[in-house]
């Protein structure tokens, strides 16, 4: 079990990387640190791995205390976006080379890299030179050493951000069988909530040094505690409608519509926005119950298994999943000349608050998510 | 194809100056040396062709074979101290001193001696090794043992006070170029190094390094011809004496050329030594030179 408590990282003693970051992370959990650029995601992994000492706070690896410990006495395997191998050193070396740190004597040592080049399937190449090898090539050794040591930590720092998109879904699988194969708890850190939703068990979303919401992928994805979170997640992106509270019922321009989610207590007439997924909008062409906000047609794409519609509602930008594939042609010719057609808000959705962009959504409430 | 004759003709144009320039002031003093190594010119500059005779002299003179040792291990003992002191700058200042204000006031320190005017810094030198009490060793000696003797340093050790002098020297150069070396040397290297459990030592030995080892190469290669060629120091500290003890090859052939007025078997010295400087940089051309550089 890994605990971060309190985390403070400062840099230059004005840049805060990191402030009062806690995290605690079950034994052979897979996590996935997740954020911007400059969110504090690779400080924190730094910090574990020990290649950064943390201003303030303290690191427990199964209970024992680990801040002040160099990074070679921590027993942790780490793999790096750009593969960091060693140049002049053959593939069977570098992988050999942790182990030859531990003292191991050769003939193990060598034994232990040619079974970990067996499992990534790189065993035809351990003559070679790194510089000899494609990238994908070079991030299954920088694999193997991470995993030869058999560490208690993977740290895994954007180990995909160098490779093309082939690449990326053939490592990210490599990736998630020896997770599965070896049990070891890893954390990667990762700009990409695709790579993060499809390998880790729990995702911390970060941003300005904090933790968003430390939860499951799928509570991620369907239950955002903010507007950071809901933004991040999901391809399509999640759509934001503004609209006021007004008693039980949400008024979005001229139209209102009752309230389907329990919420938690809030004033009456609050502006928020609500927050929906493009596939849980009812839709239609013309107003009806379900669908009773005008949407301003822009534009439709075929995606083969459905349609996505672009519209406006307001000055809002919406995208719609739209599984009637024959409304094709008439959603073209209403996008060619500015029509409406009409959405609803469906039976799950979120509402933020626009002044602190928290979801006020009591999800204890609601029955089946 | 027109267009790039037209282009190359302007740029030798242009280049043109230049070349008369170094014509005219290197390639026709080499060539004059080597016609001026078969004659016996002296003195009273009439050229009179020798044939041999000046090289036969040189393999007939007893002198040759003291010389000759000297040079070599003056060189290759300068040599491997140089590298070796400027590994050690260079990864002290670079990669253990992380602090850039520190670090490059060390490095404008070891830049010092290299811009100083050789005859200041010998000076400096001779006054520091002064055989009198007032000299500053010698100062400093008298004062920690009382009633030590002033000790005559340039005549006792010459061999070790040319050496250490030419070392001060050498070293601004070398550690500079290995200092931005392993600054060249990713980052993550070293991070994984550490995560992988490598001592310091390790790393200074598996990645620092087998990381600028061309730049090892071609520092070593530079400190020998420099050595080879470059003999003022000797000269104004101990001018190769006392006898024979510190006369390495170059500045032999300036003592027969310009202290024994033998231009000709100077000549025919200078040319056995660019012979040999022509034959380091044919194999340090042979091993790869600087240019190629493993991984990525």
């Amino acid at each position: 079990m890994i605990e971060i408590r309190n985390l403070r990282k400062e840099f230059n003693h004005d840049v805060v990387a990191l402030d009062n970051f806690s995290l605690t992370i079950e034994d052979g959990e897979f996590v996935a640190l997740l954020g911007p650029s400059g969110c504090g995601k690779s400080t924190t992994l730094n910090c574990l791995a020990g290649l950064l000492d943390p201003t303030s706070g303290i690191i427990l690896f199964n209970g024992q205390d680990v801040t002040g410990l160099e990074p070679r006495e921590r027993n942790i395997g780490m793999v790096f976006q750009s593969y960091a191998l060693y140049p002049h050193l053959s593939v069977l070396d570098n992988i050999a080379f942790p182990l030859k740190q531990k003292k191991v004597d050769k003939e193990t040592r060598y034994r232990k890299a040619r079974e970990v080049a067996k499992v990534l399937q790189i065993e035809h190449l351990l003559e070679r030179k790194p510089h000899e090898l494609s990238g994908g090539q070079q991030q299954r050794v920088a694999m193997c050493r991470a995993i030869v040591k058999e560490p208690d930590v993977l740290l895994l720092d954007e180990p995909m951000s160098n490779l093309d998109a082939r690449l990326k879904i053939e490592i990210r699988e490599v990736i998630k069988d020896i997770h599965q194969k070896l049990g070891i708890t890893s954390i990667i850190v990762t700009h990409d909530q695709e790579e993060a939703m499809a390998l880790a068990d729990r995702i911390a979303i970060l941003d300005c040094g904090k933790t968003q919401q430390f939860d499951t992928p799928d509570n991620l994805y369907e239950k955002p505690a903010n507007l950071f979170v809901a933004n991040f997640m999901g391809n399509p992106p999640m759509n934001f409608i503004k609209a006021r509270l007004e008693g039980n019922r949400i008024r979005i321009m001229d139209s209102y519509i009752n309230i389907e989610m329990p919420l938690l207590p809030h004033e009456d007439g609050s502006d928020v926005k609500i927050g929906t997924r493009s596939h849980k909008m009812p839709f239609s062409l013309d107003r009806s119950e379900d669908a009773p906000i005008r949407m301003e047609v822009r534009n439709v794409e075929n995606l083969g298994k459905e349609l996505l519609v672009y519209g406006s509602i307001g000055d809002d930008e919406i995208r719609v999943s739209v599984q009637d594939k024959s409304l094709y042609s008439e959603l073209r010719s209403r996008a060619g000349r500015k029509h409406s057609c009409y959405v609803g808000l469906g039976k799950s959705y979120n509402v933020f608050m626009t002044s602190d962009g928290n979801n006020i959504v009591d999800f204890k409430e609601v029955k089946n998510a | 194809m027109k267009n790039t004759r037209n282009k190359n003709i302007q740029g030798y144009a242009f280049l043109s100056p230049f070349l008369i320039l170094i014509s005219l002031f290197y390639i026709a003093p080499s060539v004059l040396t080597i016609v001026m190594s078969f004659t016996s010119l002296d003195g009273a500059f009439i050229w009179e062709w020798d044939g041999f005779g000046n090289y036969l002299k040189i393999f007939k003179d007893p002198n040759t074979v003291i010389i000759l040792r000297n040079t070599v291990v003056y060189i290759l003992v300068t040599m491997v101290l140089t590298i070796i002191l400027d590994l050690f700058i260079a990864i002290m200042t670079t990669y253990f001193i992380k602090e850039e204000k520190w670090s490059s006031f060390f490095k404008s320190l070891i830049m010092i001696p290299m811009i100083t005017p050789s005859v200041v810094y010998s000076v400096l030198w001779i006054w520091f090794l002064d055989a009198s009490e007032a000299g500053f060793i010698n100062r400093i000696l008298i004062s920690v043992f009382k009633g030590a003797e002033p000790v005559n340093w340039i005549a006792r050790y010459p061999f070790v006070v040319i050496i250490i002098a030419q070392l001060v020297v050498s070293l601004a150069y070398g550690s500079i170029i290995f200092s931005s070396a392993i600054k060249a040397i990713p980052d993550n290297q070293f991070k994984a190094a550490h995560v992988d459990g490598a001592s310091e030592w390790e790393i200074v030995k598996t990645i620092i390094i087998p990381n600028i080892s061309s730049h090892i190469r071609f520092i070593a290669m530079w400190e020998t011809l420099g050595l080879m060629t470059n003999y003022i120091n000797i000269l104004l500290l101990t001018n190769g004496g006392p006898l024979n003890r510190t006369e390495v090859w170059a500045l032999s052939a300036y003592h027969k050329a310009f202290v024994g007025q033998k231009y000709g078997y100077g000549a025919a010295i200078s040319v056995l030594l660019i012979l040999v400087v022509f034959m380091i940089m044919l194999l340090f051309k042979a091993t790869g030179g600087i240019g190629r550089r493993r991984g990525k």
